[in-house]
This record gives structure tokens, C-alpha cells and sequence, in this order.
């Protein structure tokens, strides 16, 4: 491959120095980028605000990954770990799985942000300032024998000064909302939820998700957990250690997708849960917002908090089979009358497991781990089969806590049986 | 009730140690004797609320039920059917009994815990049924017994928790132990 000085443009408004021309020479002799390959040119940038010089140009993944250095630091010295420029990669993170799917498609990435620096680690010259998530993903699929072409910046030279202001620019992120990525991915996938949503009346016509936690709209992850639950709670068997779940949010839920393709969205029972889950949520809000008071706004939106989603939907399922329980949960709205609300956030709020929980434990319907959710849905359990008062009170929801405590500690002996 | 009377148990405590360090023995005697009291009704209310959580899910036979709850059940031949009678049980038996029920690998002859349990369990009785010799206990041994069976109790009741909730007895009752 021939180098040419001509390849490079350079702009009459700049004047780089001796050493980073000789720089660039070095890094296309090591790294062939695609345009001088196939005879094309490159351009000299300068960042007025870093005051740094920069190219951009295609590499191969190979290539990339055969130099890369994602340890990058200020000062070059490997053992200064508190200043290694990059965060760590978070491996569990849903976007980045998804990121190494694409890369194993053939995705090409953009704008992987690179100082090419032999003045450390010389078989690694490129240092990684940004993308170091996307890189790990290109590796992956290049160890797969995907090897496609992506966009980088190359910075030349850059002082300790420089570094630091270009690690930090593209390490702050404008975080995306998972609600906002859940209603982008949940549009991918059609439009059935939000129309069964505008269905039921969980949300109005013309209406969509909220992209947040707020308190009258659902947002895609409530909507999901809500199904979710309702189809768990449907295959259930009557003597199951019955367990909700909460759907994932900020990526894919391969549960939710996988139950989608077999929902009747018009099935009678399935949108008539959905109106009642909706009334609920309605009638809810509106006795905590319409009294003088304990008007709390966690109070008001408690129907809608996940843990509450989860053990009704999955009650509801599991009711099915039983006309009587279900005509029982379904009218819990009617259960008290104006001030009262519904689900009494307040005794919910009371309730506790004597002895173990801690007393910062903010009461049932707080928190969204695997003991909560089942022990709110013993609260609706108890409630629809076994109460004589048809009311939700602090008796009710400490005896849902014990009734769970028993099943578990049930569920766990005859597990440990059958693993003998 | 059972966490109620244990914080009672240990301000009980608190009171008659101040009283003790002034050397009013007779008032320190006073909060010693409801510290042990509201301790022993502490492991008792703790019992009775395990039970609770499990009489109706079917981990318990209906006789084990009755010896927890003090009732017994007898065949009444004239009426030629089953009748409940109320039957005291110790304390300690209805312990044994949930150790070996849920499993809990405790050996009651070596147990530091369970012997000075037993020890509290004498002092109790002692209190609750008096005589004139029972104010031969030293004030300094009365307030060792009940550090001793305070704590002891606590560490039972944590075991048992442990045991069957996969978690511990909350921060707050624990640093109720006095040794």
C-alpha cells in the first residue's frame, strides 16, 4: 500500500505540527485505513475547543482489535489505576447485549473516539477514549470471524490536558429513560399492547405510554407486567409456589415476547381484565385524590406501583378457573366506600413480618424483589378465597405475610426432598 | 408482641441497672422481676406467632398444633368423638419440639444457649411461683440470669428465624442481647 502525502488533505487554515504528520504516517502504515486502501483521501480535522487534531476513517474490525487498548490512562503508567479514563463495561447491561448481537449481524459502529499514542503499551496503539462497549462487541464477533468495517476518530498528540477534556466529553452520557427505550422497542414489536391499553382504558384514545414513572399513565413496563403475570397466572396449577415477576425494562424481555405471539388480544376474559385492572387503578386514584385527607401521591398511584401490577394480574389469572374468587377481585373497587381506597395503601404500608423485617421496611407493595411479590399476591389471595370481611386491612395484609412465609418455607422442604 | 416485650424486657433491664449501680437494691429487684417476666412472655409470644404462620398450611399435624397451643385432644367415649382440653406445656418442650420440627441442627446438651435458657426458665418459675426462699437470690447473680437469659433467648428465637425464614431476627432486636 502506497502512502502518499497527497491523501492527506490539510486545509489551508491549518498548520499541524511535524509530529503529527508523522503521527498519521504511522497509524495508516499499522492500521490501513479503508479510504487510503482504496485510494481515497483523508482530512485533517482540529477541534477548536480541545485544540486537538483528529481524522475520521473506516477500519476493519480486525485490525481494530489487534491495536486497541481499552485501558487507556493519562499518564501512560499502567499500574495508575485511579486514572484509567474509562468506566468499566457492564456486561450484564441489556444494551450492551444487544449491542453484541448486532455486532455479530454485521452492524458497522460509528464514531469509536481513539487517540492513536505509541509513547505507551506500543503493540496497542490505539487508545480508547469512547466506545469501549462497542469495541468489546466487535471483538466478539471478530473472535466469531465478523470482521466489518467501522468509524473511527483519531486523535494525534494530545496532551494530559487533552485527554482528560475528550475522555470526559465522550463518557457523559444523556441517560435514556428505560421507560422511553421499552415504549421504542414495544412500537417495534406493533401496536396491539398500547391498542389493547386504549381498550380497556388504561390509557385514552390517541394516547401512548408514558415515558416515565408518573402517576396516571402506565408506562410499557407496567403494561407488560400486567399480561405477564395474567398468562403465569393462568398456566398456574392451584397447588403451585406461585410467584409473580416484574417485566424487564431497557432491553429485550424474552418472556414478554415470547407469550405476545400467542395473546388472543380480543379474548373476552383477557380484555375484561384489563377493564377491571384499569378500574381499579381509577377508582384508586380518585378516592386518595378526593379526600381531605392522607391525599398521598403514592397512595393514589399505589395501583399501578409494579408489585401491585404483578400479584393482581397474576390473581387474576389464576381465578380463571374459580368464577366466585374472580367476581371477588374484580370488585374490590367496591369493596369500601368514599374516603376509603381500594387497596388501603395505608395498612399496606403498616404490614410487616414480626421479628424479620427491618424497620426501614417500607410495607407491602414497596419493593419488587420475589418475597414481596408473592406476599402481595397472598394479600389478593387471601382476600378473593379466605376472607369473611371482603376488605383489605393491616389484619389482612399481616396475615398474607405469614400465609407466604409458611408457603415458602413449604415450597423449599419439598424441594429439598425431591433433590434427595 | 413477642418484639414489644422483648424491648420491654431489655428497659426493664436498663432501669433496674441504674438502680442496681446506686445500690437501691429493693427498687432494682422491681424492674429486674418484670424484665424476667416480659422475657419469659417474649419467647412464649414468639412461639405462638410461629405457630401461627403455619397451623393452616398443613406443615403441622393437628396434635402438634394442640401441644403448641397448651390444648390437648382427647377421645370423649360419650359423645364418641374428639374433644380439645386445655393442656399446660413447658416452654422449653414446645422449643425442643420446633428444633426438631424445622430441622435446625442444635445440640441441646451442648448448647451454651439452651443451658442458660434453662437456667432463666428456673429463675422465671421461681418469680412466678415464690416462696420465702427465693429471696435468697443475690441481686448480682438476679442480674447475670437475666443477661444471660435474655440473650440466650434472642439467640433461640434467631436461630429458629434463620432456620425457617432464611433470614435473621432484625438488627434492632439483636442488639437487644446484653451479652
Amino acid at each position: 500500500m502506497e502512502w502518499k502525502m497527497d491523501n492527506l488533505i490539510i486545509t489551508k487554515s491549518l498548520k499541524p505540527p511535524i509530529k503529527i504528520l508523522r503521527s498519521i504516517e504511522k497509524f495508516i502504515s499499522i492500521c490501513e485505513p479503508y479510504e487510503i486502501n482504496n485510494n481515497g483521501t483523508l482530512f485533517l480535522y482540529f477541534d477548536k475547543r480541545s485544540k486537538a487534531y483528529y481524522i475520521t476513517c473506516k477500519i476493519l474490525g480486525n485490525t481494530l482489535i489487534k491495536n486497541v487498548d481499552l485501558n487507556a490512562s493519562i499518564d501512560g503508567d499502567e499500574e495508575d489505576i485511579i486514572y484509567k479514563l474509562n468506566r468499566d463495561i457492564y456486561q450484564d447491561a441489556p444494551a450492551f447485549t444487544l449491542m453484541k448481537e448486532d455486532a455479530l449481524n454485521g452492524r458497522s459502529f460509528e464514531d469509536l473516539v481513539i487517540e492513536f499514542d505509541l509513547n505507551y503499551n506500543k503493540k496497542k496503539p490505539l487508545k480508547v477514549y469512547g466506545g469501549q462497549h462497542r469495541i468489546k462487541a466487535i471483538e466478539e464477533a471478530c473472535s466469531k470471524d465478523i470482521s466489518e468495517l467501522h468509524g473511527v476518530r483519531i486523535y494525534f498528540n494530545l496532551t494530559r490536558d487533552q485527554k482528560v477534556e475528550i475522555a470526559t466529553v465522550n463518557n457523559t452520557t444523556i441517560a435514556v429513560p428505560n421507560d422511553l427505550l421499552d415504549r421504542m422497542r414495544e412500537q417495534q414489536l406493533g401496536t396491539n399492547l398500547r391498542d389493547w391499553c386504549q381498550k380497556v382504558e388504561l390509557l385514552s384514545n390517541h394516547q401512548d405510554f408514558s415515558d416515565r414513572k408518573e402517576p396516571i399513565l402506565p408506562t410499557v413496563r407496567i403494561a407488560r407486567t400486567l399480561i405477564i403475570n395474567y398468562y403465569k397466572g393462568l398456566s398456574a396449577k392451584d397447588d403451585d409456589f406461585h410467584q409473580p415477576i416484574v417485566s424487564k425494562s431497557g432491553g429485550r424481555d424474552d418472556e414478554y415476547e415470547d407469550i405476545r405471539k400467542i395473546i388472543k388480544w380480543d379474548d373476552k376474559n383477557f380484555v375484561e381484565m384489563g377493564k377491571n385492572f384499569a378500574r381499579l387503578h381509577k377508582i384508586q386514584r380518585e378516592r386518595v385524590l378526593n379526600r381531605k385527607l392522607e391525599k398521598n401521591a403514592e397512595y393514589a398511584r399505589k395501583a399501578l406501583s409494579l408489585t401491585v401490577v404483578a400479584s393482581w394480574g397474576f390473581a387474576s389469572g389464576l381465578f380463571q378457573r374459580n368464577d366466585t374468587y374472580l367476581k371477588c377481585l374484580y370488585k374490590l373497587p367496591d369493596s369500601v366506600n368514599d374516603p376509603n381506597d381500594p387497596l388501603n395503601a395505608k395498612a399496606l404500608s403498616k404490614a410487616r413480618h414480626k421479628g424479620v423485617d427491618p424497620d426501614r421496611y417500607r410495607g407491602l407493595g414497596t419493593r419488587t424483589n420475589a418475597e414481596e411479590l408473592g406476599r402481595m399476591l397472598e394479600v389478593f389471595i387471601i382476600y378473593a378465597t379466605k376472607a369473611r370481611n371482603k376488605v383489605i386491612n393491616e389484619k389482612l395484609a399481616n396475615a398474607a405475610i405469614k400465609s407466604y412465609a409458611a408457603k415458602k418455607y413449604s415450597y423449599k422442604a419439598q424441594k429439598e426432598i425431591e433433590d434427595i | 408482641m413477642f418484639e414489644e416485650y422483648l424491648e420491654d424486657a431489655y428497659d426493664f433491664y436498663l432501669i433496674g441497672v441504674e438502680y442496681y449501680e446506686d445500690d437501691n437494691e429493693r427498687k432494682a429487684r422491681q424492674y429486674f422481676r418484670a424484665s424476667t417476666f416480659y422475657t419469659a412472655g417474649a419467647i412464649e409470644g414468639f412461639v405462638n406467632y410461629i405457630t401461627d404462620i403455619f397451623k393452616t398450611n398443613g406443615s403441622f399435624k393437628r396434635y402438634e398444633i394442640a401441644f403448641l397451643l397448651d390444648t390437648c385432644i382427647q377421645f370423649d367415649s360419650s359423645k364418641f368423638k374428639l374433644k380439645k382440653i386445655n393442656e399446660f406445656h413447658k416452654i422449653e418442650d414446645k422449643v425442643k419440639f420446633m428444633m426438631k420440627k424445622f430441622n435446625v441442627n442444635y445440640d441441646f446438651k451442648t448448647e451454651i444457649s439452651w443451658s442458660r435458657f434453662c437456667k432463666f426458665k428456673k429463675l422465671r418459675n421461681m418469680l412466678v411461683h415464690p416462696n420465702d426462699i427465693n429471696e435468697d437470690i443475690k441481686i448480682a447473680e438476679f442480674k447475670k440470669d437475666i443477661e444471660f437469659g435474655l440473650s440466650s433467648i434472642i439467640e433461640i428465637m434467631d436461630i429458629l428465624t434463620y432456620k425457617i425464614f432464611d433470614k435473621h431476627l432484625r438488627q434492632r432486636i439483636l442488639d437487644f442481647k446484653l451479652v
